[in-house]
């Protein structure tokens, strides 16, 4: 009898603690899902955007949290697949409970990852995604952190047009990625719309399209490029980090001198390095000048816990991201931290001055930000102005 | 005309490096009868090895040498280990293990020096170009071709005229009857991949070395390509493998050179459409034979 009793104040005891242990959880602090690709063709912006990830959630926690309350979080590798990030968006939402995802990779994982979170009404930070119609394809909780790429392709071409003194250009698209396509498209339009010529309309739509799963070698259309009666001002390629530096170094070798200019995904120093000095007449846009001492704090930091310069911009954008989250619920959420009620606090953001700029959501999800400018200068990504477009 | 001539010579420099790959599918395939997928593993095992030599301070020629030894071993090994057990256990179980040991190589690869593209700088004289009938040509390309034209008559060489030749011969018509007749088989299949192993090597030190980047997934589509050469030409048949990495290469060239607008991003599509065309006519490859009896 004695036993009975005793054990049934022990169960009850223990119900009690899952009980409010279940509602502590669901209220009281914060817990962020990270996907990043660390490994796989998308790492090169992806292992510096987790790197800033970190090193902003141990910084804020270091300093009291969120609200006074430690932000907890969980980073997956989603290996640059697909299929793996929308399992692991799953395994997040359902077995680690996160109220807010950050990273998801390239806009066709984010927007992949991005609908399943939508079901879910959790709402989703993307650090590198720029495709400026997320929020149509996915829903009210998808938000970018970095600009849209009508932007960047616009910023490029004023850029290139007015001060570089560039009338005709031939594109090159890798046209498996949504990312690439876009910026292709957005780059003609706004090129044409100043005035320029594009040379590469007898080739496609977006100029000369490839697949970089089977293309390494790009001599085919140097070859066409080559045989052009008046060479092109510059060469734009919708490309990333992959092929990228390959395109620019054959094209340097076969003695093709036109500017280069590319988009953010040209953004990581690995390019400069496999190019080498063919990279120095390449032009690109980015999220952040590391040259300003705006960023200076996080340089050092950075620079402390990895014992490494951050290789991208996308490091800035995902430390930025997580900033922006304190900042959207210390000031929106009123103490509750449900996923529906950090949605609605980042809807409300305006203002947000981050590594990369100033976020305001108030217009919808894609932040209109200003736009940076790099060059490629003997291994180095030098700042030479930055430009808010006219759209 | 000079337009065309461009293209030809780009398809030249690129089929050079599929004629060298596929040759040593086809030297493993004639010799074991069996399809080494891990064969594009080699090409990537070559030059993470003189990455790392570079790296060391190893001067340039000794590295080369050192990575196509170390090359050499590990095609060696994975013989040794995870081909020797099965070498009589049907072509399924083969090409399945040799799927896995390509697999286990790539990831092996990726855990020890992770997935990012590296560059690897070879000597500043390799890239130097000169012009030929109005395009230009860096010297790498004619060391590659001429390295493919020598290594193809070497193995030629080997083949005909050396007592491992004929012992290899022997081995690829009837194994057992060469075992009767006291070929040591271990031997003559360890000697065929090490062949096979070296030319992989070179084909990745020189592919690399042109494209300045490589990562751990470098030699798949390489492979896959090389291999649709090869039983382009003939499984094993040497001529086949080269002359198959050639029209390979001729047909990607001129397909994404000379395709009208709208249909030129399907130029992949095209090269292979054409190739199935040809194995529809001639099932066995242009230079493959059909009374091939495998053991």
């Amino acid at each position: 009898m004695k036993n009975r009793i005793i054990s049934a104040i022990l169960i009850g005891a223990l119900a009690i603690t899952l009980l409010t242990g279940g509602a502590l959880a669901g209220t009281d602090h914060i817990k962020i899902g990270g996907l990043f690709a660390l490994t796989g063709w998308f790492d090169s912006y992806d292992v510096a955007g987790s790197k800033g990830f970190k090193l902003a959630v141990e910084e804020i926690n270091a300093a009291g949290g969120v609200d006074g309350h430690e932000l907890e979080f969980v980073i997956y590798d989603t290996t640059s697949d697909l299929q793996t990030a929308t399992n692991l968006t799953n395994k997040l939402i359902e077995q680690d409970k996160v109220d807010v995802l950050v990273g998801l990779n390239d806009p066709n994982t984010d927007i992949a990852c991005g609908i399943i979170a939508q079901e879910s009404g959790i709402p989703s930070l993307a650090t590198v995604s720029t495709l400026p119609y997320t929020q149509e394809r996915v829903g009210d909780t998808a938000f970018l952190v970095p600009y849209g790429d009508n932007v960047q392709a616009a910023a490029v071409s004023e850029y290139a047009f007015k001060e570089l003194g560039v009338r005709t250009a031939y594109v090159l698209t890798n046209n498996t990625d949504e990312y690439t396509i876009a910026l292709s498209t957005f780059f003609q339009a706004h090129f044409q719309e100043l005035g320029g010529t594009i040379l590469s309309l007898d080739q496609g739509d977006l100029g000369y399209e490839y697949d970089e799963n089977t293309s390494t070698d790009f001599s085919p259309v140097i070859n066409q490029i080559k045989a052009l009666d008046v060479q092109p001002d510059a060469v734009f390629l919708g490309s990333f980090t992959d092929e990228g530096p390959l395109i620019i170094k054959q094209l340097r070798e076969a003695g093709i001198d036109s500017i280069v200019l590319s988009g953010d995904g040209l953004d990581d120093l690995s390019v400069a390095q496999i190019a080498g000095a063919a990279s120095n007449n390449t032009y690109f846009s980015t999220h952040v000048n590391y040259a300003d001492p705006v960023t200076d704090a996080f340089i050092e930091a950075y620079r402390a816990k990895y014992s490494e310069d951050p290789q991208n911009a996308f490091a800035a954008l995902a430390y930025d991201a997580v900033y922006l989250l304190k900042y959207a619920v210390e000031k929106y959420a009123n103490g509750d931290y449900s996923p529906a009620s950090i949605r609605n606090a980042l809807a409300q953001v305006t203002d947000f001055e981050g590594l990369t700029g100033t976020i305001s959501y108030a217009n919808g999800n894609v932040p209109t930000k200003t736009v940076f400018i790099n060059q490629f200068k003997d291994g180095e990504s030098l700042n030479v102005t930055s430009v808010v477009p006219e759209i | 005309m000079g337009y065309f001539t461009a293209q030809l010579i780009s398809a030249v420099k690129l089929g050079s490096i599929y004629a060298l790959v596929a040759i040593g599918y086809s030297i493993v395939y004639s010799i074991m009868g069996m399809i080494n997928f891990a064969h594009g593993e080699l090409l990537m095992i070559a030059t993470f090895s003189l990455w790392v030599l570079l790296n060391a301070g190893v001067p340039f020629a000794l590295a080369v040498a050192l990575a196509i030894l170390v090359t050499a071993l590990f095609g060696i090994l994975i013989e040794r280990i995870a081909y020797r057990s099965i070498r009589d256990a049907g072509e399924s179980t083969q090409i399945i293990t040799s799927l896995a040991v390509s697999i286990f190589l790539e990831a092996l690869c990726q855990a020890i020096f992770n997935s990012s593209s590296k560059a690897l700088i070879i000597p500043d004289f390799f890239s130097k170009t000169f012009r030929i009938l109005d395009t230009t040509v860096s010297v790498i390309d004619v060391v590659t071709l001429a390295c493919t034209l020598i290594l193809t008559l070497a193995v030629v060489l080997i083949i005909r005229r050396t007592a491992v030749g004929k012992a290899m011969r022997a081995v690829a018509d009837n194994m057992e009857a060469a075992d009767l007749m006291g070929i040591d088989k271990n031997r003559i299949i360890t000697a065929a991949f090490v062949i096979g192993s070296v030319l992989a090597a070179v084909a990745g030190i020189l592919y690399s070395g042109k494209y300045t980047s490589f990562s751990n997934d470098m030699g798949f589509m390489l492979g896959v390509k090389a291999f649709i050469a090869a039983v382009l030409g003939g499984l094993g048949s040497l001529t086949g493998a080269v002359t198959g990495g050639y029209i390979m290469a001729v047909l990607e060239v001129f397909f994404s050179g000379y395709l009208p607008r709208g249909v030129v991003s399907y130029q992949t599509a095209f090269t292979f459409l054409v190739l199935i065309l040809v194995l529809l006519v001639r099932p066995n490859g242009l230079f493959g034979s059909s009374n091939r009896q495998r053991s």
